[in-house]
């Protein structure tokens, strides 16, 4: 089997994933940032956009080139990729323990997000991207429901002040997001623009598009469950308040949770594709269910290790910009020298 | 026997004795008493006419063909001098291979056999008895048109014509199956649909290598994209109207003898949502009848699984008042949710599968006396709790709203798969089923096309998938090569 997906899914299912990367990240692990998380949202779509333009141009080059070229930001794309994976999985399973299944035991949970990632990620790319597609939609349908529930609950005046903690804590947050996005996005890297596809793609929107969607759920998140330094230490308890949807009526906090679940599907849909398309790029005589089921069997062996907020995710989130810009360069400069030229 | 050049078909011989004997051979004239060999003499030239009683009309041959015969001249002539001079029915040919004189026969017209000469007449006389064109018994509608197609493939093929009266509508005559052949018709726009949707459609047809093929049904199994999807991939209707619709948009049509009804690709998953009550009815109507719909598929899907999941795992999300009346009425349940909705979903099935099979005057009694004694029965034996019931038949209404049969029996299973996850995941489980079941469909393919579309991936297309907007406002064709030139403009 080869796995494939076009140019105009892989940025559904990116900038969905990316969306909601973010949102997770500066919610659950930069809780500090306070009301600085949306503007650290929007730097990181700043600092991300030069670094995707970079990828589509390394997709087109990729054709020509001799696979090793790249062989240094595949490498990178693909541990990261592993790596979010993970503490997504982790993060889905704490999620379904903390809310319900305290009682299950780790391997009734994995078990059961392995075998249906590996029936989605098995249906190839292009049904990844579409149903990511369908998921905007509803994602946009659920957040319309959840802004009606609770419109009377909402307060402007905790979203001041504006830049939180400070603009260095801002920017580092800035920082971190646009790793996520860069290693969630380094699937244009791998999409092709196979089939019927029409004209008109355009990474930079869709990439501003997520980033704006993460700011807004930020908004919507702190106007409902201002950020107390105190409590907020406890990553369970951010957790907490974010699937109870801090001050909402129990009833009204079920759209909210079918949102999170959602999307951590989503986003582990995407990086897990993306992870395995890299892998498949790297060694093409694998098939493609082999590489599928080996990202799998990697990304829930190293859930065990890895948590959103843990000092490992941190540190790897710090790094992941910077890591995958040097790869970035590497490759264009490279394929530069080897190619000599974009065309 | 000579052959035709290639050896591949069996031609006739100039002998009448030799042929006669050789279809006798063939259509086992000496037991099939209905096997007709009707000898007479042209112009004191032996002539042998071969039918079957029933499935020729005797009228036709005894009018057009024995009268005008006697009074022909004593001359020498050939099966085109017959077809030309002697013949009076508008629809003959001449024909020389024995398979092709043989399937003919078999399926009702009538061979004129010549002494002396290796062409066969073969006389359109098929005269069967056949269903009247009656009211569709399953696509019923309040506003509309109010013919079904029937058994009979050239009835059926009339309807088309009549439904879409252009000299573009092209509908292509195949033979399915290659020991006992199902005729059957690729029926489509010429200009509107893709060609190479037509060319799909027709080599997929040809593909089909089975020694017989019972109608559409086993057709749709042979040809479709993903046999191993819960959902079909094609349409099937029985209303003319409805298919002549679809070819205006691009799509094919596929008719078979002995199948009352179409199938209609590629189709997209939304098709199976539509009637054709929406397009009659004016915009508002039609737009909510078609939410009504999706509401009801939603809701029979994931309803039994969401109380599951909310019931048994996450209760906080349920008002207090509800919470404290599940309560109550499950007090005396002796058997988890799971084993409740288990049995009643079951009950439901089997009332449906019993009233489905029954005749028609025993079958609504059942319905009624299933509806009300069964769950009242199951309800005071506390097997099942009130609001159990209540849930199966939400769902049960809602499998009844989806119009189209085995899309609403694709939907029963995936009910079941929902059901299974949120008993042994609650929530989590609903969310995963209900995702794996979403790429599931994105992964489908219609005649090559993607299920999902128009709507993922993204193609232009008419105001017309849920909401059903304003005729004028409809001048794109969903699919076909139209479609990809409008959208490449």
């Amino acid at each position: 089997m080869r796995l494939r997906i076009s140019e105009r899914p892989a940025l559904h299912a990116a900038a969905l994933a990316a969306g909601f990367r973010v949102f997770c990240g500066l919610t659950l692990e930069r809780a500090q940032l306070h009301n600085g998380a949306q503007l650290s949202a929007i730097i990181g779509a700043m600092l991300a956009l030069p670094m995707i333009a970079g990828f589509r141009r390394i997709a087109v080059r990729l054709e020509r080139l001799n696979r090793s070229a790249a062989a240094p930001l595949a490498l990178a794309l693909l541990a990261a990729n592993l790596a979010d994976g993970a503490s997504v999985v982790r993060t889905i399973v704490r999620s379904a323990s903390f809310l319900s299944l305290d009682r299950a035991s780790m391997a009734a949970l994995l078990i059961p997000i392995g075998l249906a990632l590996y029936w989605c990620l098995t249906r190839n790319g292009d049904a990844v991207g579409d149903s990511a597609a369908i998921g905007i939609r509803v994602f946009a349908l659920l957040l319309g429901v959840i802004l009606l529930l609770q419109l009377r609950c909402y307060r402007a005046a905790w979203l001041t002040p504006l830049l939180g903690s400070g603009w260095p804590s801002v920017i580092e947050g800035g920082v971190r997001a646009a790793g996520w996005m860069v290693s969630i996005f380094g699937i244009l890297t791998v999409a092709g623009c196979e089939g019927d596809e029409p004209a008109g793609s355009c990474p930079a929107r869709w990439l501003i598009a997520a980033a704006g969607a993460a700011a807004a759920m930020i908004s919507l998140q702190l106007m409902m469950a201002p950020t107390l330094e105190g409590r907020d230490a406890n990553w369970l308890n951010r957790l907490g308040a974010l699937l109870t949807n801090g001050r909402a009526e129990p009833y009204n906090q079920f759209p909210m949770i079918v949102l999170w679940y959602a999307g951590l599907m989503h986003l582990l849909t995407c990086e897990g594709f993306t992870a395995a398309l890299l892998l498949q790029r790297l060694a093409p005589a694998l098939d493609g269910r082999a590489c599928v089921a080996a990202v799998i069997a990697i990304t829930l062996a190293a859930s065990r290790m890895i948590n959103f907020g843990s000092a490992l995710v941190r540190g790897i989130s710090q790094w992941l910009y910077v890591a995958v810009a040097v790869a970035t360069a590497a490759v264009l400069c490279t394929t530069r020298v080897k190619g000599g030229g974009d065309r | 026997m000579s052959t035709t050049e290639g050896g591949r078909h069996e031609v006739l011989r100039r002998e009448l004795e030799a042929n006669i004997a050789l279809f006798a051979g063939q259509l086992s004239g000496d037991i099939n008493s209905d096997v007709i060999f009707r000898r007479f003499c042209f112009g004191g030239r032996p002539i042998c006419a071969l039918y079957i009683e029933g499935m020729a009309n005797d009228e036709k041959i005894s009018e057009f063909a024995l009268r005008a015969g006697s009074e022909m001249w004593a001359g020498g002539f050939d099966a085109r001098f017959l077809m030309e001079h002697v013949i009076e029915i508008a629809q003959c040919q001449a024909e020389n291979r024995v398979d092709a004189i043989l399937a003919g026969v078999v399926s009702g017209m009538t061979a004129i056999f010549i002494d002396g000469c290796d062409e066969a007449v073969m006389m359109e006389t098929r005269g069967f008895p056949a269903r009247q064109i009656g009211q569709p018994t399953n696509e019923t509608v309040v506003i509309g048109a109010q013919e079904g197609f029937v058994e009979s493939l050239r009835t059926n093929l009339t309807l088309m014509r009549r439904y879409a009266m252009s000299g573009k509508l092209i509908a292509e005559r195949l033979s399915v199956g290659t020991q006992v052949p199902c005729g059957a018709a690729l029926v489509y726009l010429r200009g509107v649909a893709d060609d190479a949707v037509v060319a799909e459609a027709r080599a997929r047809l040809k593909r089909i290598d089975a020694p017989a093929v019972q109608g559409l049904g086993a057709i749709q199994q042979f040809i479709e994209d993903s046999p191993w999807a819960l959902l079909p991939q094609m349409l099937q209707t029985e209303r003319p109207d409805r298919a002549a619709s679809c070819l205006l948009e691009g799509q094919v049509a596929i008719l078979a003898d002995n199948s009352p009804y179409a199938l209609i690709a590629p189709v997209s998953v939304f098709h199976h949502l539509h009637t054709s009550d929406d397009s009659f009815s004016r915009w508002q109507y039609g737009t909510f009848l078609r939410l009504v719909r999706f509401a009801g598929l939603l809701v029979s899907v994931l309803l039994p699984g969401l109380y599951i999941a909310l019931a048994d795992y996450y209760m906080q999300v349920i008002p207090m008042s509800l919470l404290t009346s599940i309560a109550e009425a499950r007090a005396n349940v002796p058997f988890p949710i799971l084993a409740e909705i288990l049995i009643m979903e079951f009950a439901f099935f089997l009332m449906n599968e019993a009233g489905t099979r029954m005749p028609q005057q025993i079958g609504s009694a059942l319905g009624i006396v299933g509806a009300l004694v069964l769950g009242q029965a199951a309800v005071s034996a506390s097997i099942v709790s009130p609001i159990l019931v209540i849930i199966v038949a939400v769902t049960g209404l809602g499998f009844y709203a989806v119009p189209d049969f085995g899309f609403s029996l694709g939907l029963v299973i995936a009910q079941l798969f929902v059901i299974v996850s949120a008993s042994l995941l609650g929530l989590y489980g609903v969310c995963i089923a209900a995702f794996c079941l979403l790429n599931g469909l994105c992964a489908m393919r219609s005649l090559g096309f993607p299920y999902v579309a128009p709507i993922t991936p993204k193609r232009p297309h008419n105001p017309d998938i849920l909401l059903r907007l304003p005729v004028w406002m409809q001048r794109r064709r969903v699919y076909g090569a139209n479609a990809q030139r409008e959208a490449s403009r």
